[in-house]
């Protein structure tokens, strides 16, 4: 049996393989789970044991994140966010937290909210909310993911927010180079409202209004022309005029190549055996190629359109 | 062109699902759910086509399975990459 007899049994519909290429037949399939199952697994554990190796970078400032939010503000007829330096400080730590216990998501592990943040910095607001991203290659497709999440974009086109805190911070998260970006809104208990403040359903995009508003507030003094905290990386890339440099390669787009390669070689595989069958008058009991060609071919749509990003 | 019909029904339900898989690009939760719905529904289609035609077979549904699987696991892991 040679290398010419396995491509046939494998790619070509034969006696050998009872008339089905045994590439679409559900042992192989299954065996091609299990590897792509196993390389990931592997990928995983090398990120464990060699953690910033491989990496994203971005070109991520948060002067161009405010500037698109108050754009796209602008557009909808609404006024623009301070930048505050109180938000800022809650963005900043909220970012340090995330990478500290290692999670992405509103609420840590351990249970702790974004608003226990507020506290600590000591902005007491009437209105606050979170937006997240992470792993955006610029400010631009950071905020217009937001803007095509309803609950994030609800949280940008609020007018009950007044001010704004950024934080752009790159870090390690499961073992990976990533950039957080963190979009703090708030609007001070010292603010005047126009209306009563109401209570928001917590899952759009965690906007809430405090339950016991303080009476006597705290100064907060709004920082218009405050610069961003910078993380250390960021700073220094900035101080020396350059961007960060592109990564060895990231994980997504080694995961994407290879599940790009993988369906490609199924419906590769299943075009062929169509063809074959239809020539050859082949009557077997098997599912439908025509089926599976449009499932993994949409599937494959999906995967190519897939960019990096994530927003929360 | 036989079963047009069916055909047509399993690229409603593809289509359907990759709209959603659009709107709701980035938010990658969302994203696997739509992706395992639309493995389920996809074997679900299989069991109902073969068992229309009378020539259902468990092997034959053992392969919608795994091309299912196959298929959304591969997506799933990249949408978890990000």
């Amino acid at each position: 049996m040679n290398l010419l007899w396995w491509a046939r049994h494998l790619f070509v519909p034969h006696y050998s393989n009872n008339c089905k290429a045994k590439i679409l037949q559900p042992s192989v399939l299954s065996l091609l789970v299990a590897l792509f199952l196993l390389g990931q697994f592997a990928l995983n554990f090398y990120l464990l044991i060699s953690p910033s190796v491989l990496g994203f970078a971005s070109n991520i400032t948060p002067e161009k994140v405010l500037e698109v939010t108050n754009q796209k503000r602008a557009e909808n007829g609404l006024t623009p966010l301070t930048l505050n330096g109180k938000l800022n400080e809650v963005a900043q730590r909220k970012a340090g937290d995330m990478f500290a216990f290692n999670y992405w998501s509103h609420v840590s592990p351990s249970g702790r909210s974004p608003w226990s943040f507020f506290q600590e910095v000591g902005y007491k607001y009437l209105y606050a909310g979170e937006n997240l991203a992470r792993d955006f290659m610029n400010s631009e497709a950071v905020v217009e993911a937001w803007m095509n999440s309803p609950s994030h974009r609800d949280n940008i086109l609020n007018s009950n927010y007044k001010e704004i805190g950024l934080s752009v911070v790159n870090g390690t998260l499961n073992g990976v180079e990533t950039t957080l970006v963190v979009e703090m809104f708030g609007t001070p208990t010292s603010m005047p409202v126009a209306k009563k403040p109401t209570v928001l359903p917590p899952q759009q995009a965690a906007t809430i209004k405090t339950t016991t508003p303080t009476p006597i507030p705290s100064p907060v003094s709004l920082a218009k022309e405050e610069k961003v905290p910078l993380s250390p990386k960021i700073a220094l890339a900035q101080a020396k005029g350059e961007t960060q440099s592109p990564p060895l390669f990231s994980p997504f787009l080694l995961t994407k190549t290879i599940a790009i390669f993988l369906l490609g070689l199924i419906l590769g595989a299943l075009a062929l055996d169509t063809i074959l069958v239809y020539q050859r008058k082949i009557i077997r009991l098997s599912g439908k190629n025509v089926a599976h060609l449009i499932f993994i071919g949409t599937l494959l749509l999906a995967v190519i359109l897939t960019t990096p990003g994530a927003v929360l | 062109m036989k079963d047009l019909k069916h055909y047509l029904s399993l690229m409603a339900i593809l289509s359907i699902g990759f709209g959603l898989f659009w709107i709701f690009n980035f938010n990658r939760q969302i994203q696997i759910w739509i992706t395992i719905g639309l493995g389920v529904a996809y074997v679900l289609w299989g069991v109902l086509h073969h068992a229309i035609k009378k020539e259902f077979h468990w092997r034959i549904l053992w392969e919608y399975i795994m091309v299912a699987i196959l298929a959304g696991v591969v997506v799933i892991f990249l949408l978890r990459r990000t």
